[in-house]
């Protein structure tokens, strides 16, 4: 009976660790945050000055520019909040929702990352968007937007933007999530987010 | 080895076998991924895609 225990048990093993081993596969390697993070090694071997704060400037244009600036270079602030989670009466929230959706922007592929964004936004897969409730939707923007607003973050990297442009565009999408978060309704969002569209492609041609 | 040895380990290797299928493969994500739901008709791929999906669900707010 022991040598069958034995037998048994070295059996599943291995099928575990087949398991584990292909399940790990998929999770490694991601092309932009790697490009990122070459961008910014590249940035930092440059830099012989001081840590910058731009939490000093006023505005949350001028402090987004003073980051995009000083990228690697910026004082390490371990109490660093979001601008969309600042003076914000849903500030928990809105820092618990970018803590839980933080692994979706390491997945690389956009069908694997749109189901993490709607997963951890509370949203059914398979049911209809619009009969989602209110607050999982605008969740769900808020995700969105960020994935937007790392990809602005991505090209003004790749120099194909100017610092200026990512700034104001980072700035417009920090107002939408800000409006979300205030629970403000549709006819305030909407128009806001069809500028956003507008100055994003003007600025990206 | 005994027959009944051997059968006791293919049924134990079988049952892992299922766990580990209906964990790694059938989760409703992996569902999901292959036979898209509604949720799931558009890609978020492209910068115009990605605008297409937060245009929609803003038109879907209260």
């Amino acid at each position: 009976m022991k040598k069958e225990l034995f037998i048994f048990l070295s059996a599943s093993f291995v099928l575990l660790l087949i398991a584990g081993v292909y399940a790990a596969g998929p999770s490694s390697g991601n092309s932009n945050q790697n490009s990122q993070n070459n961008t910014q090694t590249n940035r930092q071997t440059n830099q012989t000055q001081s840590p910058v704060n731009c939490e000093t400037f006023t505005t949350i244009k001028e402090r987004i520019k003073c980051r995009f600036e000083n990228k690697g270079n910026l004082v390490d602030n371990p109490n660093y909040q979001e601008e969309a989670c600042r003076n914000n009466a849903k500030a928990a929230v809105c820092v618990q929702l970018y803590k839980d959706a933080k692994p979706c922007y390491e997945l690389s592929s956009a069908p694997e990352k749109k189901a993490c964004f709607l997963t951890k936004s509370g949203i059914s897969q398979r049911g209809a968007l619009s009969a989602a409730p209110n607050e999982k939707k605008r969740n769900y923007i808020v995700l969105l937007l960020y994935e937007l607003q790392e990809r602005i973050e991505s090209t003004e990297a790749q120099a194909q933007i100017t610092t200026e442009e990512a700034a104001n565009l980072v700035a417009l999408i920090v107002e939408i999530k800000q409006d979300i978060f205030a629970e403000k309704p549709r006819s305030e969002i909407v128009p806001k987010v069809q500028n956003l569209k507008q100055e994003y492609f003007e600025a990206i041609q | 080895m005994k027959t009944s040895t051997i059968v006791w380990i293919v049924i134990g290797i079988l049952v892992i076998a299922g766990i580990i299928y209906s964990v790694a493969f059938n989760s409703p994500s992996a569902k999901d991924l292959k036979y898209p739901g509604q949720n799931q008709e558009r890609d978020i791929a492209t910068d115009t895609s990605l605008f297409g999906e937060i245009d929609e669900v803003a038109g879907y707010l209260e």
